[in-house]
């Protein structure tokens, strides 16, 4: 918006500062060298409402200078060039040329000067000039704002074009932020955004996946490649609680979730990471907000765009299983090992290997990861978008579809997307916006999960048969057979339609007051219907074997959940006296929610293919269902005041009332306050101005609230009625009983952050923008143990505290080469978590959380290599059952002489540390190529179970198992074998690994047609292709992705997960 | 305007509004049968899986149970925790029905509320009974304790039995000598008169144990089942010797027995399993111990052998869930006897890793009704039956010193129902004699059932019994010779030539100086500060 009229008044003011102020006031550039205005004399005016031309005339008055408006930029030159050395003059030559933008469109009032001279003019309306250079061998240097400073060598005579590249990160940036939006420069918070464009160049169905690595401090860990479940789990700076840490997602102001959000829906996505932004949204803040803008219709003419992707899966590592011989050959060695005899003769080891291949059913040798991946999961995407509008109406259309296939039969994922968003503007003061949006999305996967897949294929032993000769299943392991459970066993499929309407009027009686109110309701319903269906497995003598489930049944659920969200905001800006701006928000809210669920079940289906509940016998048929609702209502406003966009300072409060609560505690305040010095805009760094582009100081404090705490009603005891039930003759009788204690004194779990941020923009090239940020949650709900023999559950207390203390690091360069066009973003943080007060509990497991140590640490034994003889285990306290040589070693961390559960410490920690990125994008003509590093500098990871220990409870072994203990291999990556022997499989070190990594999650090379070739209305084309983790380096165990383990309070993994997934795509963008 | 933000459950009452009608009472006092569903571990119920604690059976799972019984249990051990919890949280249920029962009293029939709160008495005293028994003294709670009083000490284990056996004489007056069919699993007076003795029994207080036995024997309806192996099998849940049984349901809540009994080749997985030294303890037909019988011959070790023997252990070469049980490496086929005519089929038992350890198998509730649905099974499972009234009686007789025909007829009476048939005890045997007899009888008759642990512990020899190597038999031989048979009907291998060639499935310790108690929660330590730890642990 660019104002015609200033008012302004001051003495004997450097020129510059006159130039800062009207360029506020009016929205116009002032372009000059530095050094011409050093003769500059200072200026005194008073202007009310006066025209720029009016004020500029009277500046210039009397000066050394002259200027010229050409759009909206002031262009200051010298009133004649200095004169140069008579040499010089004689030695003079003309360059001449045009310069553009990059879709070749003329650029008017660009600098050209020439390289260490004071020499310098600018373009004219056709982007041409002319300047005169003293010899050859000089640079010109080619500059306007909102654009990339190109430098050229010259040669005299010829003819210098050049193109100049628009800068994406300009000033007047506008960001979402919470309950409205705020020009970046001026934001005091830690505010981090992603734009649609960069999400766009990842093409992959989660946003989660897409978000990985772009936001410093936003950490993301995708634990599973299903389909349709392989969302990441997300923590901002760390985890604050133990109860629920997902950071609040807000999809165009209504609460919502990220899974299945689709990417290409999104505008942008603003990441509130401090107090200070987030504590607006209160009680549910504390684990960070992520706003979610989508696209929006476009004011001009028609656009249709359409984005589509084909793709295929495979996983990034698997186990090596090792074949029937060597299994049997192996587990003979771990029963010899135990003192047991053999469990193969030598005599059947020899039949299998003369007669196995050609009796595979009798001598059956089965790669079970091989024979049960049959599928390539092929996964395509479509995306299309109509935009269209006038003046007064706007409307965006978008339909997109995603189909992502598995690895393994029967699982699938189906997505499809229906927006509509509508913006009206009814008159001048009038506007509203009514946004539709549906998805439904279909998951299958056998009824048994997938996890019972992967479970059992990396399981059960070679040397059991999967598919016998004549195509019956073979029993695999006690009828677990998972390529037979895959095909046969019957699906589950979920279903969910979800949907919401996002109405919203705005109303602005005055230039300096907007009011809105929004209604948006939302609606989902998740049905699930699992069919198990019975597979009947073979012996090799084709006799019936196990028949799993015993009786085929279906389960179905339905659930509808009813959300209704109330809004009502006004917001007064303006500004005092030319320099004060202030701008008041204030706001009230209100939410609430109800579940409703039924579910039925019957058995024994006599005819599978009709898998309706009907169909099913009524013996032992089940129903259940329930209901439960909760509500918010909350009053919230902010306070934002600047003086002259220099010193900036914010208030946000926040006064939430939960029905979690017993009433005297429903209700708490949280406030935040927060400042930024924008320093660069000082008169003392206007020296500095070619090199700071910006640079701000922030700092900022507040408090957030979590009233997700697991139950709905804490507060009060309640009867449990219908779970304590009993039979009595053959019948069942309805029982009640009281099982949890209450906690009438239940309140909310409150976080306080401190931010302490740095904004810097040098060259307009180079941005940086680092925070230290200290976190701390207390009144962190506990479920303290009480003394069990008062017979119930222990109530949950307001007892905890954790802290969370780290940095967020985003650097970026843009510049271009020649033709060359190249950025890199690099983004590098780390938090460091840590348990204050856990009241002493001292629980022992996998994974504990424990004073003085991050949440959810890992927990064990120390391994001390393992015993090399005899007298070295008669020499060290006792283990766990019958030890030998070759078994792991444990320090007596309390030197009680017997290793026990006193000896057990916190061994690893599963939070992330220094999470880290880079971001390398190439462009050349119309090629673009770009390259994303992703990584973790710090964390632990833990195998267990089957996935790690050999013989794991009868399974099977790995390859890398043969590098067992053995007498003559002493530094062996294993212990011995060993059989139905604990002293291994304890909690340990030795099962735990360095779980970090580097990976190139994503490259991308694309090619866009120029616009030369381009016919008719097609406005753009661009074809890619891609790879997603392609590549991976880590030290984390042999067969498995380093991120398997997940990240939460069940983040040590036994193997039985859907792997995460290499994905090749190729893609297609076209715009008309 | 404020209500806005209350909310309440929509599917349940809140404490303050509870238990002011008689449907809300009989769902509460139902609430309280609920714990008797315990499953400490692996969907089975605490009855059958407290034998793998004992010296005649072995969790195969590596487990806390295993642990426990291996002598390894710590106070963070969760089978043993599972107990203290859950049952306590059964104890709690009655103390807060008997806190609000007061007021109902008014609303309900006077017989009925005093049934009820009878009924509750008596499962919190069978609760306090298996505390009391296996942490030798808890704390006593008899109301709702508030958390800020929970500050409370153990008390002693004869205060608790005076506790129980004060409440079940309260209790039986107003409990029904029979319930309808409608209403079986209901606490009958029998059942509490059971309990009474076993508990008087178990705390040496002889004159209560045989008065409570005398009574139960006095109500004339309780009967021993002929058939002895269909006792433990869906065809005897109704039988007239089962003084009460928990009862499992369909569809409502079942157990895994199967699973753990079952033979690999029947689809279990075999991992809740008798061992050697009991089947080695069973006399033969002649009442003589298979160290002194000349019925016994080493080369067919289950032949001529008390029929208890066949009716609790599935023998080798026994028919079980329709296939030859045979575990003998080199028995590559079996029969299957599952179709008409029997087939030929390979067998599991020789060549499966996990077929059972030891080479023998629980039949005593392993019913092939259950084959092919392992872990869905209602059969019920026996608290107490009439057998061991019995010999509760017996052996209060016996310790008291008061012998006469009466303890003669009540062992005989066990030993000689018509499928077991095993020779009378003679009269005339002196007090020692017939502790022996009692000892043997019980380990006999009881085995499998969950009373075992109690035996050994109470008769002071569970640090002869259970230490040592844990066997299971020879895998393709039998013994050599009859081991030696004590007076407990516990086996010794030292004069066994190819005894070495035992499977030894583990290896456990027992410390005498601590393992006669089990360990209490290390979390009931930290929180209740009034409590002390057992010795050693």
């Amino acid at each position: 918006v660019y104002a015609q009229k200033a008012s302004i008044t001051a003495k004997n003011v450097p020129l510059r500062e006159v130039f800062t102020e009207l360029r506020k006031q009016t929205g116009y550039h002032f372009l000059y060298l530095t050094d011409d205005l050093k003769d500059a004399k200072p200026v005194s005016l008073s202007f009310y409402e006066a025209s720029l031309e009016e004020i500029l005339q009277h500046c210039f008055a009397n000066q050394p200078l002259t200027y010229n408006i050409r759009r909206n930029r002031v262009l200051v030159s010298r009133k004649e060039a200095p004169p140069g050395t008579l040499h010089d003059l004689l030695m003079q030559h003309t360059v001449t040329g045009k310069v553009t933008d990059e879709r070749g469109q003329a650029l008017e009032g660009v600098t050209v000067v020439i390289k260490n001279t004071q020499q310098a003019t600018t373009t004219d309306a056709e982007g041409n000039y002319r300047i005169n250079v003293p010899a050859e061998g000089v640079t010109l240097v080619f500059s306007i704002i909102g654009f990339s400073t190109e430098e050229r060598a010259v040669s005299a005579g010829a003819t210098l074009n050049v193109q100049l590249r628009e800068l994406v990160s300009d000033l007047e940036e506008v960001v979402v932020v919470g309950y409205g939006t705020q020009k970046k420069v001026n934001l005091t918070g830690s505010v981090a955004t992603v734009s649609g464009s960069e999400l766009a160049k990842r093409p992959v169905g989660q946003t989660t996946a897409a978000l990985q690595g772009a936001v410093p401090g936003l950490t993301i860990v995708q634990s599973s490649g299903q389909p349709g479940r392989d969302g990441g789990i997300v923590r901002l700076r760390g985890i604050g609680t133990l109860s629920d840490s997902n950071p609040l997602v807000m999809l165009d102001g209504v609460e919502s979730s990220l899974a299945n959000v689709d990417p290409n829906e999104i505008e942008s996505i603003t990441v509130l990471k401090d107090a200070a932004s987030a504590s607006i949204y209160g009680s549910r803040a504390a684990n960070g907000v992520i706003l979610i803008t989508t696209k929006r219709g476009s004011r001009e003419g028609l656009t249709v765009n359409y984005n589509s992707y084909v793709g295929w899966q495979r996983p990034t590592d698997m186990p090596k299983i090792v074949n029937a011989i060597d299994h049997m050959e192996l587990i003979n060695e771990a029963y010899t090992n135990t003192g047991r005899s053999p469990l193969f003769t030598e005599q059947f080891i020899e039949e299998y290997k003369t007669q196995g291949a050609s009796n595979r059913d009798r001598y059956p040798d089965t790669d079970w990861q091989d024979v049960t991946m049959t599928e390539n999961g092929f996964m395509q995407s479509h995306y299309l978008a109509m935009s269209g509008g006038t003046d007064r109406m706007r409307i965006l259309g978008s339909f997109g579809y995603l189909d992502q296939g598995g690895v393994v039969p029967n699982v699938g994922f189906d997505r499809y997307n229906l927006r509509l968003n509508t913006d009206v503007k009814l008159n001048e003061k009038l506007n509203a916006s009514a946004d539709i949006f549906l998805r439904r999305t279909d998951l299958k996967e056998p009824s048994t999960g997938t996890g019972y897949i992967f479970h059992w294929m990396r399981r059960i032993p070679a040397n059991q048969a999967a598919i016998l000769s004549n195509g019956l299943w073979g029993e695999g392991w006690n009828g677990d057979n998972p390529i037979a459970k895959a095909v046969d066993g019957g699906l589950r499929n979920e279903e969910t339609l979800s949907g919401f309407v996002n109405l919203n009027l705005r109303y602005k009686p005055a230039e300096w007051l907007t009011t809105e109110v929004m209604y948006a309701p939302k609606y989902n319903e998740p049905h699930s219907r699992v069919f198990a269906n019975t597979v009947q497995t073979y012996r090799w003598d084709l006799t019936p074997s196990f028949a799993t489930p015993a009786r085929n049944n279906l389960n179905q659920q339905f659930t509808r959940e009813w959300y209704n969200n109330l809004r009502l905001t006004a917001t007064f800006d303006k500004l005092f006296a030319e320099a004060h701006q202030v701008t008041f928000l204030a706001g009230f809210q209100q939410e609430d929610q109800r579940n409703d669920w039924l579910s039925a079940y019957r058995e024994v289906f006599l005819f599978p293919e009709y898998q309706q509940i009907d169909a099913g016998n009524r013996e032992n048929e089940r129903t259940g269902g329930s209901a439960n609702h909760w509500a918010l209502r909350s009053f919230f406003g902010r306070l934002n005041y600047n003086y002259k966009e220099r010193y900036l300072f914010e208030a946000n409060a926040r006064y939430d009332g939960s029905s979690r609560f017993a009433s005297n505690n429903k209700y708490a305040l949280f406030p935040s306050v927060s400042a930024g010095w924008r320093i660069g805009q000082e008169p003392f760094m206007a020296s500095l101005m070619h090199i700071v582009t910006d640079a701000k100081i922030r700092a900022s404090w507040g408090t957030l609230g979590n009233q997700n705490i697991g139950g709905l009603y804490p507060f009060a005891a309640f009867i449990n009625v219908g779970g304590p039930n009993y039979a009595f003759g053959d019948q069942i009788s309805m029982g009640a009983a009281l099982n949890d204690m209450a906690n009438p004194d239940i309140k909310w779990e409150t976080t306080e952050m401190t931010n302490i941020g740095l904004d810097l923009n040098l060259w307009s090239k180079f941005n940086l923008t680092y925070d230290w940020y200290y976190r701390k949650t207390t009144g962190i709900l506990l479920q303290l143990d009480i003394p069990n023999m008062l017979g119930l559950t222990a109530p949950y207390q307001n007892a905890g505290v954790v802290e969370n203390k780290g940095w967020d690091l985003a650097l970026s360069y843009r510049d271009q080469w020649g033709q060359l066009n190249y950025g890199i973003t690099v983004n590098l943080s780390d938090v460091k978590n840590k348990v204050i007060d856990m009241r002493g509990i001292q629980r022992t497991a996998r994974q504990v959380s424990r004073e003085g140590y991050p949440i959810n640490s890992f927990f064990g034994y120390i391994a001390d290599g393992f015993f090399m003889d005899e007298a070295d285990i008669a020499n060290h306290p006792a283990q766990f059952g019958n030890v030998a040589p070759g078994d792991i070693k444990y320090v007596d961390v309390n030197g009680d002489g017997v290793i026990n559960t006193l000896d057990q410490q916190v061994i690893g920690s599963p939070i992330p540390r220094y999470t880290y990125s880079a971001n390398i994008d190439l462009g050349y003509k119309g090629f673009d190529l770009s390259l994303f590093l992703q990584g973790v500098g710090k964390v632990d990871g833990f195998m267990f179970g089957q996935g790690i220990m050999p013989f794991f409870e009868g399974g099977t072994v790995q390859e890398q198992h043969k590098d067992r203990w053995t007498p003559d291999n002493v530094n062996a990556a294993f212990p011995r074998l060993a059989f139905n022997e604990s002293n291994n499989e304890q909690n340990s070190t030795f099962w735990l690994r360095s779980a970090a990594y580097l990976r190139l999650k994503n490259i991308q090379l694309g090619y866009t047609l120029p616009t030369a070739l381009l016919k008719g209305k097609l406005q753009r084309l661009r074809i890619y292709a891609n790879a997603q983790n392609l590549f991976t380096l880590t030290d984390f165990w042999q067969g498995y992705d380093p991120e398997a383990p997940g990240f939460g309070n069940d983040s040590a993994s036994n193997g039985g997960w859907y792997p995460q997934m290499k994905v090749f795509n190729v893609g297609l963008d076209v715009r008309f | 305007c404020s209500d806005y933000l209350d909310r309440y459950p929509l599917d349940s009452p809140s404490d303050e509004t509870f238990l002011r009608t008689e449907a809300e009472f009989e769902a509460a006092v139902t609430g309280c049968y609920n714990t008797l569903w315990f499953k400490p571990i692996d969907n089975g119920s605490f009855l059958l899986t407290l034998e793998c604690a004992s010296d005649i059976g072995w969790d195969r799972n590596v487990s806390d149970l295993q642990i426990l019984g291996q002598g390894a249990a710590t106070p963070d051990n969760t089978y043993t925790g599972n107990f203290w919890n859950t049952l306590y949280r059964g104890i709690g249920r009655v103390n807060y029905i008997l806190s609000k029962a007061e007021p109902l009293a008014e609303i309900v029939p006077t017989e009925k509320y005093n049934r009820l709160l009878a009924e509750i008495r008596f499962l919190r005293a069978y609760y306090y009974f298996y505390l009391n028994e296996l942490y030798g003294g808890v704390p006593l709670l008899t109301t709702p304790v508030p958390l800020s009083e929970a500050v409370l000490p153990r008390s002693s284990k004869a205060e608790l039995t005076d506790f129980i056996l004060a409440e079940l004489d309260a209790a039986v007056p107003n409990l029904p000598i029979q319930t309808d069919a409608a209403n079986r699993g209901r606490v009958t007076r029998g059942a509490a008169l059971a309990l009474k003795s076993r508990v008087a029994l178990y705390a040496g207080r002889w004159p209560e144990a045989i008065s409570a036995a005398q009574a139960v024997m006095d109500l004339g309806q309780y009967h021993l089942h002929e058939n002895f192996g269909e006792l433990f099998s869906y065809a005897g849940q109704t039988s007239s010797e089962i003084i009460m049984s928990i009862q499992f349901l369909k569809g409502v809540m079942v157990h895994s027995t199967p699973r753990h009994f079952f033979s690999r080749i029947a689809l279990g997985h075999s991992n809740k399993i008798p061992v050697q030294t009991l089947v080695d303890s069973y006399e033969c037909t002649d009442g003589l111990s298979i160290d002194r019988s000349p019925l016994f011959d080493p080369a067919h070790p289950f032949a001529n052998r008390d029929p208890r023997l066949g009716y609790t252990v599935v023998l080798p070469q026994s028919v079980f869930v329709g296939y030859v049980f045979e575990t003998h490496p080199d028995s590559l086929q079996t029969w299957n006897y599952n179709f008409d005519p029997p087939r030929r089929v390979q067998n599991e038992e020789a060549t499966h890793a996990y077929a059972t350890f030891s080479g023998y198998l629980w039949r005593k509730y392993a019913d092939p009704a259950d084959y092919g649905d392992i872990d869905n099974s209602d059969l019920n499972l026996i608290m107490f039956r009439y057998a061991e009234v019995l010999l509760n009686y017996a052996e209060a007789k016996i310790e008291q010193g008061s012998i006469d025909q009466s303890v003669y007829d009540a062992i005989n009476a066990v030993r000689q129902r018509p499928s077991v048939n095993m020779p009378p005890i003679t009269p005339g045997k002196t007090q020692a004699e017939l502790r022996s007899i009692i000892r043997k009888e019980r380990k006999y008759e009881l085995a499998g059932e969950g009373i075992r642990l109690f035996d050994i512990r109470r008769w002071n020899i569970a640090h002869e019994v259970m230490p040592g190597d844990l066997l299971g038999r020879i895998r393709n031989s039998f013994l050599s010779d009859a081991p030696r048979i004590d007076e407990n009907g516990t086996p010794h291998y030292d004069n066994v030539a190819n005894a070495a060639q035992m499977r030894v499935i583990e290896r456990r310790q027992f410390r005498q100086d601590r393992d006669y108690v089990w360990p209490i929660r290390r979390l009931e330590l930290e929180t209740n500060p009034a409590i002390e730890q057992n010795p050693n642990y």
